[in-house]
C-alpha cells in the first residue's frame, strides 16, 4: 500500500473514522427501520455497508495491516451482489403489486 | 477445494442444462454432482491441509457437517423431481441456485478467517433471497423474498459491523489469533472487542432464527415455496449453528455474551414453543417448532462443554431427517387439498396411506422427543450437557417447554390417523418421494439405534 | 511528520467553501435582481436549435433497461478483483494467473448465460 495514502489517513485521529462511521451506519439502519420508500430502504443498506468499508480502511491504516483493505473488496462485491438481488425483487413486487410501498407487504400475518 | 469447485461448476453446468432445454437431466446431474462432493469429502481428498491462503480448514467437524448439509440436499432435490415437475420456466435455476448456496454453507462450516464467515453468510443467503421469490406470480412468495431480503441484509451490516470492530480491536481476522488475543485477561473488558463481539453475534442470531431476531422465519418460511422452505429449515439451519458454535467455541467469551446467551436461550424455547401451541397453519407451525428446537440446540452451546459439539451435530441430524421427510408430506397434503395448508389436510392419512401416516408419525414424534427417536436421544443429551453445565434452573424450564412442545406434535398426530368425514381428493406419492419419506422415517429410528458422532 | 492534525489545519477549507457558496450565491442573487425578466414558450425550452423535443423526460422506463443497469453493476464491480492481480501480476506467477483464468471463466460463463437467456435483446 502506498505510504502516502496512510499517512493521509492517519493524519485524521481513529475516533473520528469510528464516530463517523457509526454515524453513517445509524443514518442507515434508522432510514432501513423508518423508510416506507423500497428504493430508499435499499440506498440505505448500502450506506451501512458502505460505513463498514470506512470503518475498516480507517482500521486497516492504523494497524498497519493491509488484510481491513482487502476485505474492502469483498465487501463492495457482496455490496453489488445484493443490490443486484433487491432491485430484481423490487421489479417482481412492482410486477405484483404495482407500489414500492413497504406497507403494502402485509398479507403474511406475523 | 476441489469439492467447493465441484459443486461450483456443477451449479454452472445445471444453469447451462436449463439454458438447453434438457430439464429432465436437471436433478439427476444435480444429485450426480452431489454425490460426487460426498465421495470426495467422504475419502478424505485435498483435505485437512488450509486452503485459500489459509482462511478454510476441513477438519472433522467441517468435513461431517458439509456431508450433513449435502445428504440433505440430494434428499431435497430427489423430491424436486416431483415438485418441480409442473413449474414451466426457471427449473434449472432453482436447483443451481441451492447447489451455490450450500457452497456458502460449506464455506461457513469450515471458516477460520472472519472474511470468510463474512463472505460464506453471503454466498448462502443471497441465492436463498431469490429462491425465497420463486413463485414468480404469488404475491406470498414475493413478499417473503421482499421480507427475507431486507431484514436479511440489515442483519449482514450488523454482522458486518461486528466484525469490523473485532477487527478494530484484535487486529486481525483471523479465527485462532483472536482467540489467543480473547484468552489474555488484559483484554478481557476491551470495549470495542465486546461491541463487535455482541455485533457479530446479533447478526448470526438472526440466520438462526433465535429470539428476539427471529421476526422474519415465520413469515418467510410461509410465503417460500414449500421445497425452499425445508432447504432453509434444515441446510441453512445446520450451517448456521455450526458457524455459530465453531465462532464462539474457538473465544474465549467476555461474561456480558455469556448472559447474552443464556437470556437468547430462555427467550427462544420460550417464545418458539408458546407460540406454536396457537397454529393451525402447518408451515407457520413448523416455523414455530423451528424457533423451539433453536432453543434447544443454543443450550447445547452456551455451556462450553467439548462434547457439545458432538451434541449439536447429533440433534440437527435428527431435525434435519425429520423436517425434509414431514415437509414432503406437507406438499402432498396440500396439493390432494387444493393448496390449503391448515393442519386438518392431514386428516384420514393412515386410512389412504398406512406407511406414509406412520412415517409421518415416527418423525413427528422424534420432533416431539418421545422415547425411542432419534429426537429423544438428541434432546436428552443437550439437557445432560446444560445440567453438566450447571445451569440447573434453565435446563428444567427447557425440560418443561419440550413437555409443552409435546402438545402441539400430538394435534398433528391425532388429524393424521382420525378418519376423514367427507371424500376429499386422493394423495398421490410418486415412487422416488416415497423412497425419501421412507428413508427420513426409518433414519429417525435408525439414528436412535446408531448414534453418530463428530470424526 | 507526526500525524496529528488540529483545527487549525483546516482553515483553509473552510475559507474555500464559504468563498464557493458565497460566489454561487452573490450570482444568482445579482443574477435575479439586475437582469429582465422575459418569459415565452419558445424561451424556456432546453434547446433553441436542433431536433424538437418531444415529451416529457420524466417518464418511465422499460423494466429491460432497469435489467442492463443491474447487470451493468455487476460485472463493472467484478472489475475490481483485476486490479491487484494486475498490480502484483508478475509477484503472483503462473498460479495467479491460472486463479484468475478461473475467475474470468467464471464471470464469462455468466455473460454467457445472460445473453442466451435473451436479456440484451430489446424489442
Amino acid at each position: 500500500m502506498d505510504q502516502g495514502i496512510i499517512t493521509a489517513i492517519r493524519t485524521v485521529p481513529l475516533d473520528h473514522y469510528v464516530l463517523l462511521s457509526f454515524l453513517l451506519f445509524g443514518i442507515g439502519a434508522a432510514g432501513v427501520a423508518l423508510r416506507r420508500n423500497t428504493i430508499i430502504v435499499l440506498m440505505c443498506i448500502e450506506l451501512m455497508f458502505n460505513s463498514v468499508n470506512l470503518l475498516l480502511a480507517a482500521f486497516s491504516a492504523h494497524h498497519s495491516d493491509p488484510r481491513g483493505q482487502v476485505f474492502v473488496f469483498f465487501i463492495m462485491l457482496v455490496a453489488a451482489a445484493e443490490v443486484t438481488v433487491g432491485l430484481s425483487i423490487l421489479v417482481m413486487m412492482k410486477r405484483i403489486v404495482d407500489s414500492v410501498d413497504v406497507n403494502q407487504l402485509n398479507r403474511l400475518k406475523g | 477445494m476441489s469439492a467447493l469447485v465441484l459443486l461450483s461448476v456443477v451449479g454452472v453446468v445445471l444453469l447451462y442444462l436449463g439454458l438447453f432445454g434438457r430439464r429432465t437431466a436437471l436433478a439427476a446431474t444435480g444429485v450426480a454432482g452431489l454425490l460426487g462432493t460426498i465421495a470426495l469429502i467422504a475419502t478424505g481428498w485435498h483435505l485437512e491441509s488450509p486452503l485459500f491462503a489459509g482462511i478454510v480448514r476441513f477438519d472433522g467437524p467441517a468435513r461431517a457437517y458439509t456431508l450433513l448439509m449435502a445428504g440433505a440436499t440430494v434428499l431435497l432435490f430427489l423430491f424436486g423431481v416431483d415438485y418441480y415437475a409442473r413449474m414451466q420456466r426457471n427449473v434449472a435455476e432453482q436447483y443451481a441456485l441451492m447447489l451455490f448456496s450450500l457452497v456458502g454453507g460449506i464455506l461457513i462450516v469450515s471458516f477460520s478467517n472472519l472474511v470468510m464467515l463474512f463472505l460464506g453468510i453471503e454466498i448462502l443467503s443471497i441465492p436463498l433471497y431469490i429462491l425465497a421469490g420463486g413463485k414468480r406470480d404469488s404475491f406470498r412468495s414475493g413478499e417473503a423474498a421482499f421480507k427475507y431480503f431486507v431484514q436479511g441484509s440489515f442483519a449482514s451490516g450488523f454482522l458486518l459491523m461486528g466484525l469490523a470492530l473485532v477487527y478494530g480491536a484484535t487486529g486481525s481476522f483471523d479465527l485462532a489469533a483472536i482467540g489467543t488475543w480473547s484468552a489474555d485477561a488484559a483484554h478481557g473488558h476491551d470495549t470495542v472487542f465486546l461491541l463487535g463481539l455482541l455485533l457479530t453475534l446479533a447478526g448470526l442470531a438472526f440466520k438462526l432464527a433465535a429470539v428476539p431476531f427471529h421476526f422474519w422465519s415465520p413469515d418467510v418460511y410461509e410465503g417460500s415455496p414449500t421445497l425452499i422452505t425445508a432447504f432453509m429449515s434444515t441446510v441453512v439451519k445446520t450451517a448456521a449453528f455450526a458457524a455459530f458454535h465453531r465462532f464462539i467455541a474457538a473465544l474465549h467469551l467476555p461474561d456480558a455474551v455469556g448472559t447474552m446467551l443464556l437470556t437468547m436461550t430462555v427467550l427462544t424455547l420460550f417464545l418458539g414453543n408458546v407460540v406454536a401451541l396457537r397454529q393451525t397453519q402447518f408451515k407457520r407451525l413448523m416455523a414455530y417448532s423451528s424457533i423451539a428446537h433453536t432453543g434447544f440446540l443454543l443450550l447445547a452451546l452456551v455451556g462450553g462443554d467439548p462434547r457439545s459439539g458432538d451434541v449439536l451435530f447429533y440433534y440437527l441430524a435428527a431435525y434435519t431427517l425429520a423436517t425434509v421427510g414431514l415437509f414432503i408430506i406437507l406438499t402432498l397434503a396440500k396439493r390432494a387439498a387444493q393448496g390449503e395448508e391448515h393442519i386438518r389436510i392431514f386428516r384420514g392419512l393412515f386410512r389412504e396411506r398406512p406407511w406414509v401416516a406412520v412415517a409421518a408419525l415416527l418423525m413427528l414424534l422424534s420432533l416431539a422427543g418421545i422415547p425411542f427417536t432419534a429426537g429423544f436421544v438428541a434432546k436428552y443429551r443437550v439437557f445432560m450437557l446444560g445440567l453438566a453445565g450447571g445451569h440447573v434452573l434453565i435446563t428444567f424450564f427447557a425440560v418443561a417447554m419440550a413437555l409443552l412442545g409435546i402438545y402441539y406434535y400430538a394435534l398433528v398426530v391425532r388429524e393424521a390417523f382420525a378418519p376423514r368425514e367427507q371424500e376429499g381428493g386422493t394423495l398421490a406419492v410418486a415412487p422416488l418421494n416415497w423412497l425419501v419419506i421412507t428413508l427420513c422415517g426409518v433414519g429417525v429410528v435408525a439414528l436412535a439405534v446408531w448414534p453418530v458422532a463428530l470424526p | 511528520m507526526e500525524p496529528i492534525s488540529t483545527p487549525h489545519d483546516y482553515l483553509p477549507v473552510l475559507v474555500q467553501a464559504a468563498i464557493a457558496v458565497g460566489f454561487v450565491g452573490f450570482a444568482l442573487s445579482a443574477a435575479a435582481f439586475l437582469g429582465p425578466r422575459l418569459h415565452g414558450r419558445k424561451k424556456e425550452e432546453s434547446f433553441e436549435c436542433g431536433i424538437e423535443q418531444q415529451g416529457d423526460a420524466r417518464r418511465p422506463f422499460s423494466v429491460k433497461y432497469l435489467l442492463i443497469a443491474i447487470l451493468f453493476v455487476l460485472f463493472d464491480v467484478e472489475v475490481i478483483f483485476l486490479y491487484p492481480w494486475a498490480v502484483n501480476f508478475k509477484a503472483l506467477g503462473a498460479v495467479g494467473f491460472v486463479e484468475m483464468v478461473v475467475f474470468v471463466g467464471f464471470v464469462l460463463a455468466g455473460l454467457y448465460y445472460v445473453l442466451r437467456k435473451g436479456v440484451m435483446r430489446i424489442e
